[in-house]
Formats: structure tokens, C-alpha cells, sequence
């Protein structure tokens, strides 16, 4: 039997054999998140460029629950990282995750299509701003999962998110 | 020595059983002593997560101090002009949402924080806010150099404090980090005792049960050897008791055969004209032979109880008669001692009862017969009566008690062991074996009973015993017959007396009325008594004599007085018409004679043809003595030509007599239709209990086997007593001269099968009747030989014929040996 991560690694590697990266819609505001490296090659050298609109029109996810970094139950919503990556073609096997502040983390791809992870556009329904640790924060699904209870889970929660590099 | 003494194994030391207490509870509480240090070092780990806290807060706070010169490096590209104004804005942003992470998140609560950490972060918080409102305005400035210089100098206020708190942030982490590390080392300590002490009450525990598992194997197999050495033991003892039955038994045989001899030689002697002086030999000889028989008789019954040979047959009875019984064969001691004898029966008890009826009469006559030995004066009672068992059956409760000697405490435990007897003075002033008492209890209790006696000495003694009887019958209630009243010394003979005449229906009274049957015994003055009641005196020489029953009782009371019993004629055989039919001349002649001197009118027939043509011309027989082997016409053909006959002839009476006493001719005799069968050699005591059983209908007794004796001596002393006076030399001395021929006949290279077999008949035969046992046996299996090498056989007959010849007198050896030769 296949493992959970082995079927994510399966479903990714279907998705990402649509070029979904077609439907990518123009620029309607700022840029607030960049997935660059291996992405579709028929996208500009600087990789596949979101703006808050195109976030929204992905398919989004919900997290409502504890983290380490907030009081109380705390909703976040926001589009799932595994469309996120779908749209802009990417391929590859880890994520390089850099904040607005230089923070960096690396990330194994598989863990986009291994659990619901999202990249949180709004907090208890309202857009973050930068001092909110927003406007992006990379959200696990840490309360459906004890596994995904630990520092090295945590550490991969990057706020303040501005860049993705596949590799 | 006693036994645990010798096998310790068996018991458990005593040692053991406390130290597996002793571990076990060791273990649970080191158990609980290291799951209770585990857990409490766990929640000193648990704390220890501050430290992740710690480096949590020292990271916010480098990224504060780091935001910080990003902060002011992003005010002096934007006054070169060198990037947009959104990266200021951006830089305040991120350094405001880092200051905000340090005073919102948790570590003041969580301890990370002290005061002097908590105090710079409140002293910053205000300079980021400063620093957000001139940012605000930079735009708007006209003189941007000397706004971003304003706003650096907050910038560098704010880096004069975050510095410090890094500085302070990473101390305390160093210190907490040391903590850590000392708390993890103590807690591996700890974690490592218990561990220890775990695994050395583990152990321990371990090497308790092992220590256990093997003692506990250790007597098991203990018990294990000592079982199987008891059992090769009972094994043993079973073969030796068996053995010691089959020794009695054959021993009994042995003795049993030339007492039989003896007592015959005496009644012979007895019979003979000899003085009174040698009468008194002879009749002591007897009397001792008798006692030996006696002896024999016991040990053999014993022997067979004790190898749990003996059968019991269970038929129905009367209590009544079973007592009457006990009281015939006991009267005449009774009477020879002048003791007084009450036998009563219960009304309690059923007419009908079911046990063996046989056996409980042995054990009331032996019972009895004590009594009495051991009575010089009083009375011997025995009572009959039903007891219910405690699980509601019937039980025979019979007590023999009498006013004797008595048994004292010492010997009473001990009385009912096999040879073992009252005193050992006793039983050379008495007589008996010791054997009688260990007899009844053998015969009680495998009757599923119980013996017991109680006694004192001088006070006579009480023996009783009870067995479980079954009955289809209620009780007979006596037919009511008045009032009664009994005189009697004290002691046992009034009850018993008074038990009887209830037993017969009396109302027994304490006084005497008009219409009382008064029972007085010979010893009491007649006392005044009630005109009009009828006195009977009881007791030795009086009307009511012993043995008294319910019987004699009502005998006495209807008027008829109970004279001194004639003595039972002894069974005589009457004068009968027999033919004996014999090939053999010489047996012919001694059956003859000794018929005749029984006082039987005997006729002779050489064969069977002979015999069947007189015995259906002739005057009738009563009986007809066939042997079984005779030319023309055998016995048996004889017989069944016989049977054919019209009545009353074909009903004649027909014993087979012969010296091959194999179960398959007796068969084929009875098969025949002949009524009885008598194995040779033919004794006067023999030859009298076959024609008797004959006349009585009675079924043939087992042939006798072949004795072992070279010459049957209790058979020569019948001969020499019941043939004329120099016959028996006269047939021997014919045996002797006859056997030449048969002997030359029997080589294996000369003699044909059937010729052998007749000549072997005839020797087996004459052997037999002449008493020379060994050669008839001999003889005998070689005509039953079943292998053609006959050689070994003939060389065993001459030996057994030159071993009788060297016995005969002088003469006659020297002729016998010529033959032989």
C-alpha cells in the first residue's frame, strides 16, 4: 500500500501533467507572491507572479485552530500551497520558502499534496498586513495531525511569505 | 525415622515461600519509585522546553536587532534615491511586526522574559513608534536628508537598546542551556537507577521463580520416585500375598490329602477288634486329625477370602430359619456345657431378607461357637434385628452375646487380626486357630458390613455385627397373644427372654397378672404368681430348654414339652443293586470287594455289551459303574444304548468311572447321559459321596487331582481295609506280572498306535486302583502325549515302575525287577 506521502507525490505528479499554468491571469495588483525555478518553462524568467486576486481565485483552504505564534483559536484562510504550485507548473521535489525578511526554509514539495497546507491570505477574515506577519503565511494544518505538531513543522510555517523556489 | 526427615524435598523450605514475597513487593515499589522519578524528571524536560522558548526569544530577538539595521540601511538607500519609498515602508513593517512578536508572544508569561528583557522591550516599543510617525511624514519633508537623519538617530536608539537585549537574551540562554544540560544529565542518572534497579528486580524476580520452578521440580520428581518405589512396593506386597494364598492354599491340599488318609486309617482302626486302651488312641488320633482338618479347613477359607477368591451368592432367606439353623448346629456344645441359648428374631425384620444367607450362618456359628467356649456358666443369646442405615436402607443388626470370661482392653483392639486370639493361654486351653474372628470380618465386610465387639473382662462379651440387606417384604406383625412376664437371674437372659416373647407377639409387663405367661427360670424360687397364670420354668434340664427360639417357644407354650433332640442320624447309604462294568479283571475284583463291604449287591460285566445285555435282561440295577474304556462296546456307547432303553431301564443310574479324568470326558459323559462321574482311584470315602450324590440327584463334585505321591497311601489303607486279608499282595503281585507284556508292548518300534493306547488304558487303570499314582500318571500322559517322540515318556513310566519296585517286599522285587528288565 502506498504511503499518504507516496499518493501525494502521485497525485502532484498528475496535476502538475496539465498545463494549468495556461489559465494564469494577468496582473491586477501588487505582486505579493513569486514561485520561481523549476516552474512551466513558457513562463517569464521570473517565474510565475500572484497577486492577491489571482491568490483568491485558487482553491482555497481553512485552518482554525491553535499555533504557537497566536492566542486562542485563530482562523486562517487562504489558497491551498498544492494549487498554488499547480498553477504556476511547478515541478520539482523541495520548496525554497523566503520571507520579506529574508527568512528561509526549505520544504519538501510532497508535503503540499500530502496535507492541506495553505498560504493564509486572510487572518479571522481580514488581509495581514506586514507587522500582522502577513500578508502571506505558510499555515499546516497542525491540529488535524500530531505529527505536524513539532519545531521542524513549525519552522516550515514561514510568515511574511514573498517567494517560492522549486528545485 | 520419620520420613520428612529423610526426604526434605517434599516440603517446601521454609525459606522460600517469604523472599518471593519479599521480591515481589521489592519490585512494585521500585516500580513506582522509577515511574515516579521517570515522570518527574519528564516534567523537569517538560520545563526544559523553555529552552526551546529561549532560543525561540534569542532568534526574535537577533531578527529584531537584524530588522533593525535593515531599517537603517533602508533610510539610507531611499535618501540617495537609490530605491522606492515602499522598502522603508516595508522594513517598518517587518520591524514593527518583530517588536510586536516579542510583546505579544509568550515569553514573558513563560518565563523566557525577565525584568531587565521585559523592561528594554518597553523602552523600544515607544521608539518604533516614534520612528513610524516620522516615516510617516518622510515623504512629505522638504529637506529628506535632515528627516532621514532624525529618523536614523531613532533608529540608532532603537539598535543602542536591541543590542544590549541580545546580549542579555543570549546570556540567559547560555545559562538556561547549562541547566538544560545539567537537568538532562541528572535526569540520564536517574532514568539510568531506575533502569538498574528495574532491571536487578526483574532479574531477581526472574532468578526467585527459577529458584522456585526447581524446588517445585525437585519434589515433584521426589514425589514422582517415591510414588513409583510405593508402587513397585504394593506391587511386591501383592505378589507376596498372592503367593503366600497359593502356598496356603496348596499347602492346605497337601496336608489335607494324607490327613484324609489318616482319619480313614483311624476309622478303619476303630472299626477293628482292638482294646478298649487302643480305642482311646485311635479316637484321640481322630479327634487330632479332626482339629487339623478344622485348622486347614480356616486357613484355606481364609486364604481364599484374603486373595478375594470367594463367591457370594445372594439369594433370599428367612431370618427365622437362618437362626434355627445357627441353633441346630450349636446345640449340642450348648447343651455339653449346660449354658442356656436364646436365639430371637426380630418382628422388625421382613420374613424374606436378601444377602447370603450361607456366609452370615458361618459367621453366627463361629460367633456362637466362641461364645460358648468362652461361657463356662450363664447363656449365650443371639439377636436378629433390623436396623435402618443412614441412608434409610435396611441393615442386619445381629448381636452374639453371652455371660463369659470377657476380653480385657489390651487384647480387644487386636481380636480380629488373623491369628490372633484372646490370650495365647486361650487358644491352648480352648483350642481353635485365631483364624474364626478374622474369618467373620473378612466375610462382614465383603458383605459391605461392619464386626465390632465390646467386652470387659468377668462381664461377659458383646460381639455384633451389621450388614446391608435389601427386602421386597414388609415385616410379619406377630399375632397379638397377651401379656407375659418374666423371672430371671440378672443379667442378659431376662431382656433377651422378654425381646423373644415380644418377638412372638407378648405384651411383656412388669409384673405378673392373672392371665400373664410367666417364663421362670430354674435357678429362681417360684414365687408367688397370680392364680390362673400359666408358668413355664426355662433354663438347662427345664421344659423350655436351649436352644430356645420363637420355635420352641410356641412348642413349649402349646403344651408340648421340648425333649433333649435325638442326635441327627448320620447318613447312611443303603444296600443297592449295582453292576460294574470293568474290562480290567483285576479292578473288577477290588470294586467288588470293596462294594461289598459297603454292603452292596454288586453283579460284574467284563465290557460294555456285557453290561447293556444285563442291564436290559437282567433284574433292575440301581445303578450301573461304567468304565469308560472297554473292548466291544466302550463306556459311553454303552450309555447311550442304555438311554435308548424302554423304562425303567433306560432310567438306570450310570457312573463313569475312569483314570482319565479330563474335563473333555467328564463332557462327554454328561453329554451321554450319565449322571455322575469319579475320577480313579476308587476310595470307600469316594466311591460313597459319588453313589450318594447320585441317589440325591446332586451335581458330580470336580474330579480330584492326581496326587503327587508315588503310591496313594490313603488309598492303599482303603484297599487293605476293605479287601480280604492277603488280596491286596495277591493283586499286586498280578500287577507286577501282568505289566511285562504291556511294557514289551509299548516300544515306540513295535506297538501300532491303537494297540499302545489300549495297553496304556489298562496300566493307567491298574496303576490307579492299586494306589501306584505316579505310574497311572504316568501312563496317563502318555497316552494324552501329544508329540510322536514318546521315548522321554516311557523312560519317566519305567522310572516310576522300577522306583514302586524297589518298595515292594522282598520276593516280589526280585520278580518285578525280572519284568522290568
Amino acid at each position: 500500500m502506498m504511503s499518504r506521502r507516496g499518493l501525494g507525490t502521485a497525485a502532484a505528479a498528475l496535476l502538475l501533467a496539465r498545463p494549468a499554468h495556461a489559465a494564469l491571469a494577468p496582473l491586477h495588483g501588487p505582486v505579493v507572491l513569486t514561485v520561481d525555478g523549476k516552474v512551466a518553462p513558457d513562463l517569464t524568467a521570473g517565474g510565475a507572479l500572484f497577486d492577491m486576486q489571482m491568490l483568491d481565485a485558487l482553491r482555497q483552504g481553512r485552518f482554525y485552530g491553535e499555533t504557537p505564534w497566536t492566542r486562542g483559536k485563530t482562523e486562517f484562510t487562504g489558497p491551498l500551497l498544492s494549487a498554488v504550485l499547480t498553477a504556476a507548473g511547478a515541478k520539482g521535489k523541495s520548496l525554497e520558502m523566503r520571507a520579506l525578511n529574508d527568512y528561509l526554509v526549505t520544504v519538501p514539495l510532497a508535503d503540499a499534496f500530502t496535507w492541506s497546507v495553505i498560504i493564509a491570505t486572510r487572518r479571522d477574515g481580514s488581509a495581514m498586513r506586514i507587522r500582522d506577519k502577513g500578508p502571506l503565511w505558510v499555515v499546516y494544518p497542525m491540529d488535524s495531525d500530531s505529527r505536524l505538531r513539532n519545531e521542524a513543522i513549525y519552522a516550515r510555517c514561514a510568515w511574511q511569505l514573498a517567494r517560492i523556489t522549486v528545485s | 525415622m520419620p520420613w520428612n526427615e529423610t526426604k526434605p524435598g517434599l516440603r517446601f523450605p521454609a525459606w522460600s515461600s517469604p523472599p518471593i514475597v519479599v521480591l515481589v513487593l521489592s519490585i512494585v515499589v521500585c516500580s513506582v519509585v522509577a515511574a515516579g522519578t521517570i515522570f518527574y524528571r519528564l516534567g523537569l524536560a517538560q520545563e526544559a522546553l523553555g529552552g526551546r522558548q529561549q532560543e525561540m526569544t534569542l532568534w526574535a530577538t537577533f531578527q529584531l536587532d537584524r530588522e533593525s539595521r535593515k531599517m537603517d540601511d533602508a533610510l539610507r538607500t531611499w535618501r540617495n534615491g537609490d530605491t522606492p519609498f515602499e522598502d522603508v515602508t516595508t522594513r517598518l513593517e517587518i520591524l514593527i511586526s518583530r517588536i510586536d512578536y516579542l510583546r505579544e508572544g509568550d515569553f514573558a508569561r513563560s518565563g523566557a522574559f525577565r525584568a531587565r528583557e521585559v523592561a528594554l522591550v518597553g523602552e523600544i516599543g515607544p521608539l518604533i513608534q516614534q520612528l513610524e510617525d516620522q516615516i510617516g511624514t518622510l515623504p512629505a519633508k522638504p529637506d529628506r536628508v535632515a528627516a532621514v537623519l532624525d529618523a536614523r538617530h531613532v533608529v540608532h536608539e532603537i539598535e543602542k537598546l536591541t543590542a544590549p537585549l541580545l546580549n542579555i537574551v543570549s546570556q540567559d540562554g547560555a545559562e538556561a542551556r547549562s541547566r538544560i544540560r545539567a537537568d538532562s544529565e541528572a535526569l540520564f542518572i536517574a532514568l539510568g537507577l531506575a533502569s538498574f534497579v528495574l532491571v536487578a528486580a526483574v532479574a531477581l524476580a526472574l532468578a526467585a521463580v527459577l529458584t522456585q520452578n526447581a524446588t517445585i521440580n525437585l519434589a515433584r520428581r521426589r514425589a514422582e520416585a517415591i510414588g513409583e518405589e510405593l508402587r513397585r512396593t504394593a506391587i511386591a506386597a501383592q505378589a507376596a500375598s498372592r503367593a503366600k494364598a497359593t502356598f496356603l492354599a496348596t499347602m492346605s491340599h497337601e496336608i489335607r490329602t494324607p490327613m484324609n488318609g489318616v482319619l480313614g486309617a483311624a476309622s478303619l482302626l476303630g472299626a477293628s477288634q482292638i482294646t478298649q486302651e487302643q480305642h482311646r488312641h485311635v479316637e484321640m488320633i481322630a479327634a487330632c486329625g479332626r482339629a487339623l482338618l478344622a485348622l486347614i479347613d480356616d486357613i484355606l477359607d481364609f486364604s481364599k477370602l484374603e486373595a478375594g477368591r470367594t463367591e457370594f451368592a445372594i439369594s433370599a432367606f428367612s431370618p427365622q430359619d437362618l437362626l434355627q439353623a445357627v441353633a441346630d448346629i450349636c446345640a449340642p456344645m450348648v447343651r455339653d456345657r449346660g449354658l442356656y441359648f436364646v436365639a430371637v428374631v426380630s418382628p422388625a425384620l421382613a420374613p424374606e431378607l436378601r444377602s447370603d444367607p450361607q456366609r452370615l450362618r458361618q459367621v453366627l456359628v463361629n460367633l456362637v461357637s466362641n461364645a460358648v467356649k468362652f461361657t463356662e456358666d450363664g447363656s449365650v443369646l443371639v439377636i436378629l434385628d433390623l436396623e435402618p442405615g443412614a441412608d434409610g436402607r435396611p441393615w442386619l443388626h445381629a448381636i452374639v452375646a453371652d455371660t463369659g470370661v470377657g476380653i480385657g482392653p489390651e487384647i480387644l483392639g487386636g481380636l480380629f487380626h488373623e491369628f490372633e486370639q484372646g490370650d495365647p493361654a486361650i487358644g491352648r486351653r480352648f483350642g481353635g486357630t485365631g483364624l474364626g474372628l478374622a474369618i467373620c470380618k473378612r466375610i462382614v465386610e465383603s458383605l459391605g458390613g461392619r464386626i465390632g465387639v465390646e467386652s470387659e473382662p468377668g462381664r461377659g462379651s458383646r460381639f455384633w455385627f451389621r450388614v446391608p440387606i435389601t427386602t421386597e417384604h414388609p415385616p410379619h406383625q406377630p399375632m397379638p397373644r397377651g401379656p407375659a412376664f418374666v423371672q430371671a437371674p440378672p443379667g442378659p437372659l431376662a431382656p433377651a427372654m422378654e425381646a423373644l416373647l415380644r418377638a412372638s407377639g407378648y405384651t411383656v409387663t412388669d409384673t405378673a397378672a392373672p392371665d400373664s405367661l410367666v417364663l421362670l427360670h430354674v435357678s429362681q424360687i417360684e414365687h408367688v404368681m397370680p392364680r390362673g397364670a400359666r408358668v413355664i420354668r426355662f433354663g438347662p434340664g427345664a421344659p423350655l430348654a436351649p436352644p430356645v427360639t420363637a420355635a420352641s417357644l410356641t412348642l413349649a407354650v402349646d403344651g408340648e414339652t421340648t425333649g433333649p433332640e435325638p442326635a441327627p442320624p448320620a447318613p447312611i447309604l443303603p444296600p443297592m443293586r449295582l453292576l460294574v462294568a470293568e474290562d480290567n479283571a483285576m479292578n473288577r475284583d477290588v470294586m467288588q470287594q470293596v462294594l461289598a463291604a459297603m454292603g452292596h449287591d454288586v453283579e460284574l460285566a467284563a465290557d460294555g455289551a456285557d453290561a447293556l445285555e444285563r442291564v436290559q435282561n437282567g433284574a433292575p440295577f440301581d445303578a450301573v459303574l461304567l468304565d469308560l474304556q472297554m473292548p466291544v462296546l466302550d463306556g459311553i456307547s454303552a450309555a447311550r444304548a442304555i438311554r435308548a432303553l424302554p423304562p425303567p431301564a433306560g432310567r438306570t443310574l450310570l457312573l463313569a468311572v475312569t483314570a482319565n479324568a479330563m474335563p473333555s470326558d467328564r463332557d462327554a459323559c454328561l453329554a451321554a447321559g450319565m449322571n455322575g462321574f469319579l475320577a480313579k482311584p476308587v476310595t470307600i470315602a469316594r466311591l460313597t459321596a459319588a453313589l450318594r450324590e447320585l441317589m440325591l440327584g446332586l451335581q458330580p463334585d470336580e474330579p480330584a487331582p492326581p496326587s503327587s505321591a508315588t503310591i496313594d497311601t490313603d488309598h492303599r489303607q482303603s484297599l487293605l481295609a476293605a479287601l480280604r486279608p492277603g488280596s491286596l499282595e495277591r493283586l499286586v503281585m498280578a500287577f507286577w506280572e501282568e505289566i511285562g507284556l504291556d511294557i514289551a508292548a509299548l516300544a515306540p518300534d513295535v506297538a501300532d498306535a491303537q494297540e499302545r493306547d489300549e495297553r496304556l488304558h489298562r496300566l493307567a487303570g491298574a496303576a490307579a486302583t492299586l494306589g501306584y499314582a505316579q505310574v497311572s500318571q504316568a501312563a496317563l500322559a502318555m497316552r494324552n502325549a501329544t508329540t510322536p517322540d514318546i521315548a522321554p515318556l516311557l523312560a519317566a513310566l519305567r522310572a516310576a515302575l522300577a522306583y514302586d519296585a524297589a518298595l515292594l517286599p522282598g520276593t516280589m522285587r526280585a520278580a518285578a525287577r525280572t519284568v522290568l528288565d
